[in-house]
């Protein structure tokens, strides 16, 4: 019997078209998520390896100091090595410190920050005996630079007894020593002059020199730097000419020991670097104002002919800027005064007067970037701030700041953050940009590519240079930002100088030089 | 019949299609992986730096005690119970080294002594310990490699030219171990002990004196359950912090026994630079900075299981026995050279270079010359109280707002370290 064969009935067919749909349905979609899932995780992928790459470099970035550095592309920081010349100055001038620039020490000699061990009783710090004269200081937090600050007591406050045996009330014609007696002939007890050093007791002005030298090449980055922790930030000079008589004489080098004299201005053009001390080089004001101290120092009971200074007890404000600039009033002391470690004073309501950042914290900004100076980005002023970590680190900070800015407090504050903004060096690696760029080019790249961005803040405080370092990806289609921050122990300045010196003098000469070397 | 395998045909296309994707996204994951892996040696590398730091800090003044002294757990003042620094603050000679002598009946009293570590095999140590007329007038202490010190290849750490290997992980129970707990409660929390029912008592305005002497007693025994769980039951007294270890001798000698999660993740090795490595000659490569005295290490910062170990054998290039007394092989840790190798050739190194230096600012234990800034105490802000000042005070020891700067104060016992450099490539000594 012939059995024909026969096709699908049409349910049959329905049905197993029916059942083939569902399969491919359920296969395709199954596929289509897969797919899904795979480019997801494939993006993923993408931007954990970014932040993976973006350690690395902010890494390296933290141990051979690149954003502050390296001249070389993406970084192109030569800058922060270059020489400061300004007009026919030859460099003499307080902004040619920038903290990269090539400085030759010596091998043996004074200037060698290495010879600074405790066991070498040059490097002893050999103190003013004099008591200390009541520093008086302006208090920007009150008043402005158009009408005058009020000028208040540094230390203490009104309600010490021994106020009324102060500074202010020395009579008119006496000078300090009068009451406190000569403590010059108990202090700096074996330093000399520079012009007139013992060859066998090296012991006169080794530890100021060296302090000195170093603030001359690398100001207060320098001085933080290389010299070791629990260094007092004075430059003790000789005592050699203590008496009020001499005001006026900037070759008598009147002074109390330390460098009080603005650091400002140098006196006098200096065709030649002078090594060893040499306060010729430096403003020795005869008067109690510095033109271009701006930063308005004046500490009590320094000389100055026009620095006097008029208080009354019992009103309050006692003085004004202007009234001191102008000497009303009863004749005191005044001078023109920039400390090294120099820095204006607020008063708590608790505590008194308390000094800000740099004695509170001693925090150094190490940073130098192109900022804007205006909040819609236009304008960018780099100059200023390649020049405040050496020059003044830390009134950059007040300028900006309220007057109850201690840095621990301000870490957890905008102003924290400001400061992040003005000195954190940032790098857009993908797309490629260069450090620091104000506006970086963002669309060059391929755009289904996150872009990497890294940046790095650096700050000393406390013998230690911090390095708080960011890694940035950004999906560029939706906006989606990954962000690791992180802290990471590495080279100090010092080893990044010593670095810098070794690689463009030995390692690629071909570089301009930068850092240390020791000849 | 005929059977058309169409719709498996495209199933099990479509499934070799995952299964494809889903082998590259593993061999992708994979690969993530290795990389993470890189990424979490160079933070492995990074941590032992900070670890090497920390050692070179404490043993520049601990632990290099002469163990046939006279020995006790509070301390008895022995040759090198408690040092004065790799570059001794005293006379700039080698250190660690001791305190002074302290014993008329030794021939030395009263100078100091020969490091404990300096072996008595070696030259005899360049002593420094009387005044010298001829001594360089910084009092600094030059010495010469080839005649001072020992002969290349006996030179044992701490000896300049030698290394030393820091396998790290951590002990089960370290040595004086303490408690984390921050604050304790002296006395336990026991309602039954409540003592105010019974010194709340009625007040017997009749007699006064008849009603101190017992409302005297009435707390007296009222707290005395109190006063015995400080003393002793369920309090800790007065007694902070509180040791792990419940007996003294278990409390000094802890359990060096390694976590085992904790083991062949990091180590460090440090190599004490010879002056010959610091004169600024220019070799070794790194040698660009006229150093002085003898805190200048070289640190290899390692993560990988090597535990530290450098060479396999004596016959590996640049093998010495200053840099390595034990080598790998010699130890009997790992099985066989192939799986040193490539543990050594899986491992990520930094390798650094930093000074130690005595100078470290006001230390907890400067606390009569480095006040406290503010009225908050001792905080290390890197004040130093001046001498007086306009308020007519003497003495060092002055208000707090009267001091002099001091820049970069660290807040330790141990010294500070002065500078830290990456060195771009093998500095060939670690």
């Amino acid at each position: 019997m012939r059995v024909a064969s026969r096709g699908f009935t049409l349910i049959e067919l329905l049905i197993a078209i029916s059942l083939s749909m569902m399969i491919m349905v359920i296969a395709v979609s199954a596929f289509q998520q897969a797919t899904q899932t795979m480019a997801v995780m494939n993006r993923m992928s993408i931007e954990s390896g970014l932040l993976r790459t973006g350690y690395f470099i902010s890494a390296e970035d933290v141990d051979f100091w690149n954003s502050n550095a390296n001249p070389e592309y993406p970084y192109l920081k030569g800058h922060t090595s270059d020489a400061v010349v300004n007009g026919s100055d030859l460099g003499n001038n307080l902004d040619n410190k920038r903290i990269f620039r090539p400085v030759s020490f010596k091998k043996a000699g004074d200037f060698n920050p290495n010879w600074i061990q405790p066991n070498d009783k040059r490097c002893w710090y050999r103190n003013y005996f004099m008591q200390s004269p009541r520093a008086y200081g302006y208090d920007r937090s009150e008043g402005s630079a158009a009408t005058g600050y009020q000028a208040k007591p540094v230390f203490g406050s009104s309600d010490s007894p021994c106020d009324s045996f102060d500074w202010y009330t020395l009579p008119i014609g006496w000078e300090p020593w009068h009451i406190w007696g000569d403590f010059t002939l108990v202090s700096n007890l074996g330093m000399k002059e520079r012009a007139s050093p013992s060859p066998v007791d090296l012991i006169e002005g080794a530890r100021p020199t060296l302090m000195w030298e170093l603030f001359k090449e690398l100001g207060h980055a320098g001085v933080y730097t290389y010299m070791p922790p629990g260094t007092m930030n004075l430059i003790l000079r000789p005592a050699t000419n203590n008496t009020v008589a001499n005001i006026g004489r900037p070759d008598l080098h009147y002074d109390k020991g330390e460098i009080p004299w603005s650091l400002t201005v140098p006196k006098t053009i200096t065709p030649v670097p002078v090594l060893g001390y040499d306060p010729e080089t430096v403003s020795i004001p005869s008067i109690a104002v510095v033109p271009g101290n701006v930063l308005r120092h004046y500490f009590f009971g320094m000389p100055g002919v026009r620095g006097r200074f008029y208080k009354n007890p019992w009103e309050i404000p006692p003085l004004t800027h202007a009234e001191a600039e102008t000497g009303i009033g009863n004749p005191h002391w005044l001078a023109d005064l920039e400390q090294i470690n120099g820095d204006n004073f607020w008063q708590d309501s608790d505590k008194g007067w308390v000094q800000q950042q740099s004695r509170v914290s001693v925090c150094l900004f190490l940073g130098s970037k192109f900022i804007p100076t205006d909040f819609s980005n236009t304008v960018f002023d780099p100059v200023p701030l390649l020049n405040r970590p050496t020059r003044d680190p830390w009134l950059a900070l007040d300028k900006d700041v309220e007057h109850a800015a201690n840095f621990e407090g301000t870490n957890r504050t905008s102003v924290f953050w400001r400061q992040a903004r003005d000195y954190t060096s940032t790098t857009v690696h993908i797309p490629r940009n260069f450090t620091d760029d104000p506006a970086p080019d963002l669309k060059s790249g391929n755009s289904a590519i996150p872009s990497l961005a890294t940046s790095i803040l650096r700050y000393r405080q406390k013998g230690a240079d911090k390095a708080i370092c960011t890694v940035r990806v950004q999906d560029p289609v939706s906006g989606h930002v990954v962000e690791l921050g992180y802290a990471l122990l590495g080279t100090t300045l010092r080893g990044a100088r010593q670095h810098w010196g070794w690689k463009t003098r030995v390692d690629r000469p071909s570089l301009k030089p930068m850092g240390d070397i020791y000849e | 019949m005929n059977r058309r395998g169409s719709v498996l045909i495209v199933v099990a296309g479509l499934c070799s299609i995952m299964l494809l994707l889903s082998v590259t996204f593993l061999i992708r994951m994979r690969a993530d992986g290795e990389e993470s892996t890189m990424l979490i040696r160079d933070a492995q590398a990074r941590i032992m730096l900070a670890s090497a730091l920390e050692y070179l800090q404490e043993t520049s003044r601990l632990g290099w005690r002469a163990t046939w002294g006279a020995a006790s757990p509070l301390g008895d003042g022995s040759h090198g119970y408690e040092c004065y620094g790799w570059t001794d603050v005293r006379d700039g000679s080698i250190g660690p080294r001791g305190p002074r002598i302290d014993n008329p009946a030794d021939a030395k009293n009263g100078k100091l002594p020969v490091p404990t570590w300096w072996k008595s095999s070696w030259p005899a140590y360049p002593q420094d310990d009387t005044v010298d007329p001829a001594k360089d007038p910084q009092n600094a202490y030059v010495y010469f490699e080839s005649t001072s010190l020992p002969p290349a290849g006996n030179r044992r750490w701490p000896c300049p030219g030698s290394a030393m290997r820091g396998d790290m992980y951590v002990m089960k129970l370290a040595p004086c171990a303490v408690r984390l707990t921050t604050a304790y409660n002296p006395v336990g929390a026991n309602a039954a002990d409540d003592p105010a029912p019974v010194i709340d008592g009625p007040y017997d305005t009749m007699d006064r004196g008849k009603h101190r002497q017992t409302s005297d007693a009435l707390m007296t025994s009222a707290w005395q359950p109190y006063l015995n769980q400080c003393r002793s039951v369920d309090g800790v007294g007065m007694l902070d912090p509180q040791p792990v270890a419940d007996t003294w001798t278990d409390f000094r000698l802890g359990d060096p026994t390694a976590r085992t999660d904790s083991t062949t993740l990091g180590w460090f090795r440090v190599y004490r630079e010879l002056p010959s490595d610091h004169d600024a000659d220019g070799t070794p490569w790194f040698d660009s900075v006229a150093m002085q005295g003898h805190g200048v290490f070289i640190i290899a910062c390692g993560a990988g299981a090597t535990l530290g170990y450098r060479f396999w054998d004596t016959s590996d290039p640049g093998f010495s026995r200053d840099l390595e007394p034990v080598t790998a092989q010699e130890s009997g840790v790992f099985f066989d050279e192939n799986l040193f190798r490539e543990l050594r050739a899986n491992e990520g190194i930094l390798w650094y270079r930093a000074e130690w230096t005595a100078m470290q600012g006001g230390g907890a234990n400067a606390l009569e010359h480095y006040q406290a800034a503010g009225d908050h105490g001792l905080d290390f802000s890197g004040l130093f109280a001046t001498n007086g000042g306009e308020r007519g005070r003497s003495g060092w020891v002055d208000d707090s707002r009267e001091k002099l700067p001091v820049s970069s104060t660290v807040a330790s016992f141990f010294g500070a370290i002065k500078w830290i450099q990456r060195l771009e490539k093998d500095p060939q000594k670690w």
